[in-house]
C-alpha cells in the first residue's frame, strides 16, 4: 500500500473461551492501511470479520478474552494503551459505524445530544457551536430537515435516516479512520447505495480511511481500494480489487465469486456452489481450512497450513498451495465479463 | 393445474398492506415476487396460503376460490399449497426430532401407514441433501441455517404439494450457501414438479430462479414480465432503480443519476396518484394526480407506469 500506513496490525489473535472450548476467532491476521485509502473485509458470517472489527477498537469484553498482537495506529499501539488513553482516541481520531443503528444509537437521548456529546467532550466546543455542527453534520449525511431530526428520538427515524444519524455521530470529529461494520445490511436496496455513496463521498471529502467489513462482495467491489477475504478467522487472500476479481488465486475467493447470482446472467443458470459448510471454530487443524471444502485440495493442504504469499501481482497475497491459475478464471469471471454489457444498455 | 389469481386488499390498522395485487401463476413455472421490505411481499404470500384473512379480492387455486369455501374444504385444499418461511432455525421446532418434524403433515394428513411414512421422510431428506442416517433424530438446534432450511423444504414436500410458496427462504444464509439452497430448490423443482412462487427484496436472486418475475412497491404490481426482460429491458423506472441500486456486477459503481433519492413512503398515508411519484426521476403532473394501472408494454410484459420505457429508448437521464 501506498504512503505509511495509517494503521497496521500485525500478528492478531482473538480467542474466546467458552465452555465448550477455545474459539479462536481470529487467528494472526496482519493487515494495513494507508491514509485515506479504503480497505474492504470480507467473508461469511462466523469468518471472524466482526471480532476483527472490534478487535482492533478492543471493544470486546475483557473476561474469557486473549487478544495479542498488534494494533498500531498512528505510530500507538492500541493493545498496550490503557482505558483512559483509548477514551480520549475513540470518537476523536477512530469512529465506528455498526451494523444495527437501534442498538448502536441510544434510544431514549435525542439524536441532536448523541451528535453534540463528542463534540462537547472531544473538542471541548460550546453548547451553541456544537449545535451549529450538529446541523452542518446532518445536513451533510442528507438528512432534509436537519433542526428537527435534532430534537427527534432514533426510534422516531426510518432505518435508512438512523444509518445517516449514526455516520454523523461517527464523523463528528473528523476521525482520521472510520470502521464501518456491515454498515448497511439492514438497508433496503436503494437505500443501501445511498448510504454507501454517502459514506464514500464524505471519505474523499475528509480524507478519511475505511474499513468496510461486509459479508457482501458487491459492496466493496466498487468501493474498496484493497480487498481481504477472510476464512475461519484467517486472511486467505489479499489483492487490489481489481487483481482479486480479475485474478483470484485461492480457490474459496473463486467460489465466493461466483456463488452470487448475477442480474445479468440468464435465469435458471445453474449457480457455483460451494459444499459444505465453513469449518467449526472449535475445531484445531494443521492444515488448511478450507481444504474440507475445495474442490483442488491434496494431501499437503490437509497436512499443512498455507501461509499468505505474494503472487506476482504487487500487493496480492494469498494462502494456497495449489492456487487457480488466473488467466484460466478469467474467461469465465461474471464480475467482468457483463460489464460491458451493462455499460451500452446505461 | 395451478391458476392463481390474486387480487388482496386488506385493512388492518387501517394499514393496506396489499392494495389490489393481482397475479397468475401458470402451472410449473416460478414466479419471482421482488420488492423491499414492507412493500407488501410476505402479506402477498400470507394471503395466499390463507394466513391472513383478505379484506377484499380472491385467490384462486385449480379454478376453486379459496375465499368461498368452507372450513372443512379449505383444509383439504391447503394439502396443495405450502409454504417455507424466512427464518429457517425459529420456523422448526427445537424441541422435536427431524424425524417426527418432517413427519408432521404426514401425520396430520393420516397419510400412509407408519413405515411408510418413515421410508417418505428418509426419501425426503435423501432428496434435500441431508443424510438421513445421522440426521433423523437429532434436533434443529444441532444444525446450521442452510441445513434447517433443507429440513424446511423437506417438510413442506412431505405431502406433496403444487404449489410451493418460498418466503425469503435464502435470505438469511450466507452467499455459498444460498446458492446451495437455490440451485436445490430447482432440482426439487423438477424432480417434483413443482409450481413456486419465490420471494425474496434481491432482484439478482430472484432473476437467478425465476420464469417471470413481478415488482412489487407500496402494496402494488409495478412491473410484471418474463425474468430476462424485467432485468434486460426494465419499462418502469423503480424496476430500472432496483437494477442500479443491486450490488455492484463490476468494478465500476453505477452511475450515481441512477440513484433513487429518498425512501418508501409510510404505507399509513401513500402519496396520491401514482405510489412511486415522489420518487420517480420521471414523475410528471400526471403521475401525482392518476395512479397507473397496469398495462401491456410487451410480450407478457406488464407495466404500471404512465411514462414506462419502452424498448430500447433510455430516458432516464433526460
Amino acid at each position: 500500500m501506498t504512503g505509511d500506513p495509517i494503521l497496521e496490525v500485525s500478528n492478531l489473535h482473538t480467542h474466546f473461551s467458552t465452555d465448550r472450548g477455545l474459539i479462536r476467532s481470529v487467528n494472526g491476521v496482519s493487515l494495513s492501511i494507508g491514509r485515506g485509502r479504503t480497505l474492504g473485509v470480507v467473508g461469511e458470517s462466523g469468518s471472524g470479520k466482526t471480532v476483527l472489527a472490534r478487535s482492533i477498537m478492543g471493544l470486546l469484553p475483557s473476561a474469557n478474552v486473549y487478544r495479542s498482537g498488534s494494533v498500531v495506529f498512528e505510530d500507538v499501539d492500541l493493545t498496550k494503551m490503557d482505558p483512559k488513553a483509548l477514551r480520549k482516541l475513540f470518537g476523536a481520531r477512530i469512529a465506528m459505524v455498526f451494523q444495527d443503528p437501534m442498538t448502536a444509537l441510544n434510544p431514549v437521548m435525542r439524536v441532536g445530544h448523541q451528535i453534540t456529546e463528542s463534540l462537547r467532550l472531544h473538542l471541548h466546543m460550546s453548547r451553541h457551536d456544537a449545535r451549529e455542527s450538529a446541523v452542518a453534520l446532518l445536513t451533510q449525511v442528507g438528512i432534509p430537515s436537519p433542526e428537527m431530526a435534532l430534537t427527534q428520538f432514533p426510534g422516531q427515524l426510518s432505518g435508512g435516516m438512523r444509518q445517516r444519524v449514526m455516520i454523523a455521530v461517527a464523523l463528528a470529529c473528523s476521525p482520521r479512520l472510520l470502521l464501518a461494520d456491515e454498515p448497511t445490511t439492514g438497508l433496503d436496496a436503494t437505500v443501501q447505495a445511498q448510504v454507501l455513496d454517502l459514506l464514500q463521498d464524505l471519505q474523499h471529502e475528509r480524507h478519511m480511511a475505511m474499513i468496510l467489513v461486509t459479508h457482501d462482495i458487491g459492496v466493496v467491489a466498487s468501493r474498496a481500494d484493497v480487498i481481504a477475504v477472510m476464512y475461519a478467522g484467517r486472511i486467505v487472500e489479499i489483492a487490489p480489487a481489481k487483481s482479486l476479481f480479475t485474478a483470484p488465486m485461492m480457490p474459496y475467493t473463486y467460489g465466493l465469486l461466483n456463488s452470487i447470482p448475477k442480474i445479468t446472467t440468464a435465469s435458471h443458470t445453474r449457480l457455483t456452489s460451494i459444499p459444505g459448510r465453513p469449518p467449526d471454530p472449535l475445531a484445531v487443524g494443521s492444515g488448511c481450512e478450507f481444504a474440507p471444502r475445495c474442490a483442488y485440495a491434496r494431501d499437503r493442504c490437509i497436512d499443512q497450513r498455507p501461509p499468505l504469499a505474494p503472487s506476482r501481482t504487487p500487493g496480492h497475497k494469498f494462502a494456497c498451495w495449489y492456487p487457480l491459475d488466473g488467466q484460466k478464471v478469467l474467461e469465465s469471471h461474471p464480475f467482468l465479463q457483463p460489464r460491458d454489457r451493462e455499460s451500452k444498455r446505461r | 393445474m395451478t391458476d392463481l389469481r390474486v387480487v388482496v386488499g386488506r385493512g388492518r390498522r387501517r394499514v393496506t398492506a396489499v392494495a389490489g395485487v393481482s397475479f397468475s401463476i401458470f402451472p410449473g413455472e416460478t414466479l419471482g415476487l421482488v420488492g423491499e421490505s414492507g412493500c407488501g411481499k410476505t402479506t402477498t404470500a400470507r394471503a395466499i396460503v390463507q394466513l391472513e384473512d383478505i379484506a377484499s379480492g380472491s385467490v384462486v387455486v385449480d379454478g376453486i376460490d379459496l375465499g368461498e369455501l368452507d372450513r372443512g374444504s379449505l383444509r383439504l385444499l391447503r394439502r396443495r399449497v405450502q409454504m417455507i418461511f424466512q427464518d429457517p432455525i425459529s420456523s422448526l421446532n427445537p424441541r422435536r426430532r427431524v424425524r417426527d418434524i418432517v413427519a408432521e403433515p404426514l401425520n396430520i394428513w393420516n397419510i400412509g401407514s407408519k413405515s411408510d411414512r418413515e421410508e417418505t421422510v428418509v426419501r425426503l431428506l435423501d432428496a434435500v441433501g441431508m443424510d438421513p442416517e445421522s440426521t433423523l433424530d437429532r434436533r434443529p438446534g444441532e444444525f446450521s441455517g442452510g441445513q434447517c432450511q433443507r429440513i424446511s423444504i423437506a417438510r413442506a414436500l412431505a405431502i406433496s404439494p403444487n404449489l410451493l410458496v418460498c418466503d425469503e427462504i435464502v435470505s438469511a444464509l450466507d452467499v455459498s450457501v444460498q446458492a446451495q439452497i437455490i440451485n436445490l430448490l430447482e432440482d426439487i423443482k423438477a424432480e417434483f414438479g413443482l409450481t413456486v412462487l419465490f420471494i425474496a427484496h434481491d432482484l439478482a436472486v430472484v432473476k437467478a430462479i425465476s420464469d417471470r418475475i413481478a415488482v412489487m412497491y407500496l402494496g402494488r404490481i409495478c412491473e410484471i414480465g418474463p425474468s430476462d426482460t424485467i432485468c434486460g429491458e426494465p419499462a418502469h423506472p423503480y424496476t430500472n432503480a432496483l437494477m442500479a441500486s443491486a450490488a455492484p456486477t463490476s468494478l465500476d459503481t453505477a452511475p450515481k443519476t441512477t440513484r433513487l433519492p429518498g425512501e418508501p413512503p409510510n404505507l399509513l398515508n401513500p402519496p396520491q396518484g401514482c405510489r412511486f411519484s415522489n420518487r420517480c426521476p420521471r414523475a410528471k403532473d400526471r403521475c401525482h394526480i392518476e395512479e397507473p394501472q397496469l398495462s401491456e408494454c410487451g410480450k407478457d410484459h406488464l407495466v404500471a407506469c404512465h411514462f414506462p420505457t419502452l424498448a430500447k429508448t433510455d430516458d432516464l437521464r433526460s
